[in-house]
């Protein structure tokens, strides 16, 4: 077990594993050895901590695939770890669960929390975090990328483009995606 | 808090291994997505007159001279990064080769314009031998460090003053049987060239470079050469390695090697791999220590231990290789017992060795060997010491 300890000055007992999960723990776990010191984490609050690293019994508002919008069945990873530390599609252990009720609890993660979890996982290096999945998965099951207004709604990003300027930005997606 | 407030360093980590589809999709959010995502988009960029079903039309042609213009514009060059240019079997009377020289001069254009440009790779097959313009790398392509080219000319450079700083040089005119020039390594820095991989038609090009035998003395990051040549003999390729210092990584693909006088003087003395013919190992030397790697490409156990017995090792062992790769011919396994067993003996640090088996013979359309791997591993299993941990 490690010893974290974070800006509001609380303290976690946490599994090493889960931890070494952040390369920047890693390194100072590897940078000081077999010790009982607590581990300072100054950039870190504790109710981001906690979202980081907590075992979760189920599937909790952190754990977002961002599939918000979807009630349909899909396949998730256990929960028996922080899933916001999966190593996502690499991870085989998988079981399929109902999503909607964690899609409500995703709905429900305010603007602030997702940027602070982001910021957190630049801090602690954990790429997994880097929620690229969020961007990554359409609101339909197997739809692919997550459509354009999705991405505003999510994270709260008024469009500034002029019609003729979205038309500009199509047809220069065009040329791109047929490079 | 909106997204402005999250640093652009941050959401450029987040895109960064976003799939392609995805980033498009970043591309269309805002005008921040936007110019974030614009690095990625247009990173890679690969010109070839598509292949659809209008492929061969005067529009299909119109379209590519069209994308070579939005490829060339000042909001898309400078993201560039890559880039493939390619123009293969331009067959005679088509619509691509009428447009070829045309179009390969507008893709070219482009590539002047992508100044952050850092790997080109060109390859053209024109059989039909039409005039088609030279490849020139100005200074607008300061950043490019990669050039990989098929069937291309390389123009020379209009100002000696300027240096390509290549790390990574491969050259293969595989159409002009024309000489290289002796100017050829003139336009490379040599601080910046770490391997150079060269494929020409022309019989005497190693003769091209050695003139300038000042100019070859300087590269000496040039650590990895590569050289596919159709005849040479011991002597030239002698003269041609012993003016590039710094090779550790020899590779030779050649159809003929002459025999001839071997210089007593070593080739390329800082050899630590060497992949090609059993022919250049009297010019090698076995006994350095810093030779590591041995990859054997022709022959077979027999001729590599006639070759061993024929040259005087100082120890009469090959004490720092390491690695050794060869052929075994199918044809022989049942000598392969004490040829191999004597050969192996050359080589009392061996720790990897590969074999790969090989025959012509064919019964039924297979080929015969399929069945004998199994009698090599017996037959190995006898040879090779087996070490038993405790």
């Amino acid at each position: 077990m490690v010893l974290l300890v974070t800006s509001d000055n609380e303290q976690f007992q946490t599994e090493k594993d889960i931890v070494e999960r952040s390369v920047l723990i890693k390194n100072m776990l590897e940078d000081v050895g077999e010790s009982d010191q607590p581990i300072p984490l100054p950039n870190v609050s504790s109710s981001v901590l906690k979202k980081v690293t907590q075992p979760s019994t189920g599937p909790t508002e952190i754990d977002v695939r961002g599939r918000y919008l979807s009630t349909a069945s899909t396949t998730v990873e256990s929960p028996s770890r922080p899933p916001i530390l999966e190593q996502s599609q690499d991870e085989t252990r998988k079981r399929t669960t109902d999503i909607s009720e964690w899609d409500q609890k995703f709905i429900t993660v305010d603007q602030e929390m997702l940027f602070e979890i982001i910021l957190a996982a630049n801090y602690l290096d954990i790429k997994s975090l880097l929620c690229r999945r969020w961007l990554q998965d359409g609101s339909q099951h197997d739809q692919g990328a997550r459509p354009p207004e999705e991405i505003r709604k999510l994270f709260n990003i008024v469009n500034d483009f002029t019609p003729e300027e979205e038309a500009q930005i199509k047809k220069e997606n065009e040329w791109a995606e047929d490079r | 808090m909106s997204s402005l407030e999250l640093p652009s360093e941050l959401w450029l980590k987040v895109f960064c291994d976003l799939p392609f589809e995805s980033l498009l999709n970043i591309h269309a959010v805002s005008w921040l997505f936007s110019d974030l995502s614009t690095n990625f988009i247009f990173e890679d960029v690969h010109f070839y007159p598509r292949e659809s079903s209008i492929a061969r039309t005067k529009r299909a042609i119109q379209r590519e001279f069209h994308r070579a213009t939005f490829w060339s514009s000042d909001k898309v060059a400078p993201h560039v990064r890559k880039c493939t240019v390619e123009l293969t079997w331009i067959s005679s009377g088509s619509m691509v080769a009428e447009f070829a020289p045309q179009l390969l001069s507008a893709y070219f254009e482009a590539v002047s314009r992508f100044k952050n440009l850092e790997k080109l790779c060109c390859s053209l097959h024109n059989p039909t031998n039409i005039d088609l313009p030279p490849l020139r790398v100005e200074k607008s392509l300061s950043r490019l460090r990669v050039l990989d080219i098929r069937g291309v000319r390389l123009a020379p450079q209009t100002s000696p003053a300027i240096r390509l700083k290549l790390e990574d040089l491969s050259y293969a005119d595989i159409h002009s049987s024309q000489s290289i020039g002796s100017d050829f390594l003139l336009s490379f820095d040599p601080t910046y060239l770490r391997r150079l991989c060269l494929e020409l038609q022309s019989m005497s090009f190693l003769h091209d470079l050695l003139p300038d035998k000042h100019a070859m003395a300087s590269f000496h990051y040039l650590h990895v050469l590569e050289l596919r040549l159709q005849v040479t003999n011991i002597v030239d390729l002698h003269a041609c390695l012993s003016s590039f210092p710094g090779i550790h990584d020899l590779t030779l693909q050649v159809w003929r090697i002459d025999a001839g006088f071997v210089p007593s003087t070593p080739l390329a003395p800082e050899l630590r791999t060497y992949k090609g013919p059993m022919d250049l190992i009297p010019a090698l030397d076995l006994g350095s220590s810093v030779l590591r790697t041995l990859t054997l490409t022709d022959g077979d156990s027999r001729v590599l231990l006639r070759k061993l017995r024929e040259i005087r090792l100082g120890n009469s062992v090959v004490t720092a290789i390491t690695s050794l790769t060869m052929l075994v011919r199918q044809w022989y396994i049942p000598e392969t017992d004490s040829n191999l067993r004597d050969t192996l003996s050359f080589f009392p640090a061996l720790q990897t060795l590969s074999l790969t088996m090989y025959s012509h013979h064919f019964i039924d359309q297979r080929p015969i060997h399929a069945t004998f791997p199994q009698e090599l591993c017996g037959r190995l299993a006898v040879i090779l010491p087996v070490v038993h941990e405790d």
